[in-house]
């Protein structure tokens, strides 16, 4: 089965502009943020699940990591209502599933999958999915309509008839995130969908999750503690360890370059180049060098000077002089001057390109500050 | 392999979402659907299906003797035993209560069969979480498994019964069934459906304490007969039919013969302690599933 042609990967939304207009956009009643949560808590007895988290999230596909029992799975639980939260308040699509209308109204707006394997045997595909959609208030002939559809998106046009119990896991993966979407929610609740798929059933199951976030509009929450399927998928990352937010922010902006390093290929002779670098001298001005392997070096660039950074900051061209290489990339001029220490030893240099932090850098670097909340980028994690 | 031409798009829903009132019903009729889909438990239904044959035949045959259709040429003597007969075996509600009581097991293993695993099954596969995340109420979730029981119970027991009132009815003589014992039809489908309720109910509630369908099998089918011979056992070993209370079948006798007015072995207490004993049982299996059905809910 391969992948239709109709998904081609789709332009990374700007972090924090609202949803495509869809049948079901992710506008709600309290403005952008489609979920808020003021000091959520949940305990087990004495187990602490989540401890007063206050967020807000935009909307577009917002990843929720972090390790085994760091709480996703509670805190999805919490936003459907399906678990009433210790303290706090939690409100998703502008609504609050404290009481009980507003969490069966709440469930109409929502499209969750499970990560348990929560499929009925004995049904086919398409009678579940219809008989789900006529829960949620699809009057008979839409359900089925809507049955096949969403089949056919998730590709189990040709498994529609099949009892599930004969299901490969990437089959019922499928058929539960067909499920969420058979009312066409603005909000889809994912809970780890590609557990257990191999390598291309996992690259199916990122490509739709990915476009429904990104080309369809819908506000995704994806949990999982898959670092690259949020990296992809996701625009927007929250950081979850023992029940605290650990990190939160842009994916774009928590991944961007750093501006003082950048990696050095050399075409040969590079340890020349090293050499200059490490001499007492230009050690003082703050460079240094670190070979990472051949003809290759991960070089520091000198900080700026106080009065220049003041200087760059203040007359707004701090953008122009970091050149391509975006926020945080170093600045062309010291770029250039590395350049002219290469050319003064006979050094060819063959690329310099920015130091960029992986997710997975990032989401190691919080839970090393042992859960202490890392300066959100967008929404203030508390 | 796919045409090149298919194009999986997403479509986004353009028509309104209803309220639903009765989200039970979509359930009930998705869970019978999908329990007929097992073929071989309907062999059980085998046993009923034949009483009812020989019931129906039976009452059709006395009702004939009685209106003087049949048996005109057997002489006297023989009319005066086939009056005799007739006048025993037109006693409808007796005929049913017999054929009810000589199929029950064979019901309640049809009840345990198909409601033991409906709350089970979706505790192992924690399923109620695709029910549980769409605006479906506790309650609706239990009146839509017990529906389902009810459904399939229903066919062993509420439709047998109604066959022989039928049969009852168009067999005498100048509708003089309907004219004369009307109210009991009432009185045997009320009897029936309670037979039915406290059972499936019963075996409900035992299917969310498990989570395995052949636990709650074993569960349910022990239950009732194992009462019904500790019952039996302590009233004959002491000598006092009240014991019988504890056994559910004790106390339908009991109810049989306020209802129907068909005695039957030892149901010699008062009727308002088989309400009391049959009452309790509905409101505890009722109290065990609401419990068990929230948590299910809560925990999900």
């Amino acid at each position: 089965m391969n992948l239709p042609a109709s998904h081609p990967p789709p332009a990374p939304r700007p972090a924090g502009a609202p949803a495509a207009a869809a049948g079901n956009t992710g506008k709600t009643a309290s403005g952008d943020a489609v979920i808020r949560l003021n000091g959520i808590a949940k305990r087990y007895g004495s187990v602490v699940a989540l401890a007063d988290i206050t967020m807000t999230l935009p909307p577009g596909p917002v990843g929720l990591l972090g390790p085994n029992g760091a709480g996703k799975t509670t805190l999805i639980k919490v936003l459907l209502g399906l678990t009433v939260p210790t303290a706090g308040e939690a409100r998703i699509a502008g609504m609050s599933p404290r009481t009980r209308r507003e969490r069966l109204e709440l469930r109409r707006r929502v499209g969750y999958m499970p990560e348990s394997d929560c499929l009925i045997p004995g049904t086919t595909a398409i009678e579940l999915i219809s008989t789900l959609g006529k829960l949620v208030g699809l009057s008979a002939a839409d359900a089925i309509t809507r049955a096949h559809e969403v089949l056919d998106y998730v590709q189990l046009d040709e498994a529609r008839y099949r009892p599930i119990e004969g299901f490969s896991t990437g089959m019922k993966q499928r058929l539960k995130l067909a499920q969420a979407l058979v009312h066409d929610p603005p909000v889809l609740l994912l809970d780890e969908p590609t557990n257990g798929l191999d390598p291309k059933g996992r690259r199916q199951m990122l490509a739709l999750v990915e476009d429904l976030g990104r080309g369809q509009g819908k506000n995704v929450l994806l949990c999982s503690h898959l670092l690259p399927d949020v990296e992809r998928t996701c625009d927007h990352v929250v950081v979850l360890d023992r029940g605290r937010v650990a990190l939160q922010g842009d994916v774009a902006t928590l991944t961007r370059a750093e501006a003082q390093r950048v990696v050095l290929k050399t075409v040969q002779d590079g340890a020349r180049l090293a050499a200059l670098l490490g001499a007492p001298d230009l050690a003082r001005a703050g460079w240094s060098v670190e070979p990472l392997g051949r003809e290759t070096y991960r070089v520091t660039l000198p900080e700026p000077a106080g009065d220049q950074a003041a200087h760059t900051a203040a007359s707004g061209a701090e953008a122009e002089e970091r050149g391509a290489g975006g926020p945080g990339a170093p600045r062309s001029a010291d770029v250039d001057e590395l350049l002219g220490l290469a050319a003064a030893v006979e050094v060819l240099v063959e690329s310099v390109e920015p130091v960029r932090s992986t997710l997975e850098e990032v989401f190691l670097g919080a839970l090393g500050n042992g859960g202490a909340h890392a300066p959100s980028a967008v929404g203030g994690a508390a | 392999m796919k045409a090149t031409t298919h194009a999986e798009l997403y479509r986004p829903f353009k028509g309104t979402l209803r309220r639903l009132p009765l989200s039970a019903l979509v359930l009930a009729r998705s869970g019978i659907r999908t329990a007929f889909r097992s073929k071989k438990p309907l062999f059980l239904y085998a046993i009923p299906a034949m009483q009812m044959v020989a019931t129906s035949f039976i009452v059709n045959l006395a009702f004939s003797i009685k209106s003087g259709a049949i048996g005109g040429d057997i002489g006297a003597r023989g009319r005066l035993v086939g009056a005799a007969l007739a006048d025993a075996f037109t006693n409808v509600e007796q005929q049913i209560v017999m054929l009810l009581n000589s199929t029950q097991f064979f019901t309640l293993i049809v009840l345990a069969w198909y409601g033991a695993g409906l709350i089970a099954d979706d505790r192992r596969l924690k399923a109620h979480l695709l029910y549980f995340s769409r605006p479906v109420t506790q309650l609706g979730y239990i009146l839509g498994k017990l529906l389902v029981v009810l459904f399939y119970g229903a066919m062993a027991i509420i439709v047998p019964a109604t066959m022989v009132l039928l049969v009852a009815i168009f067999s005498s003589p100048d509708w003089s069934f309907l004219h004369d014992r009307g109210w009991k039809i009432f009185a045997v489908e009320a009897y029936a459906f309670v037979w039915v309720l406290v059972h499936s109910l019963g075996i409900l509630a035992i299917s969310s304490l498990v989570t395995r369908k052949n636990h709650a099998l074993v569960a349910a089918v022990g239950l009732f007969i194992l009462t019904s011979a500790i019952a039996e056992f302590l009233a004959e070993v002491l000598d006092e039919a009240r014991w019988r209370m504890l056994s559910m079948f004790g106390n339908f006798d009991a109810l049989a013969a306020e209802w129907l007015g068909v005695k039957q072995n030892g149901a010699t207490w008062p009727v308002e302690q088989s309400y009391a004993v049959l009452g309790g049982t509905l409101l505890v299996s009722f109290a065990v599933l609401l419990r068990q059905v929230r948590k299910m809910e809560r925990e999900a």
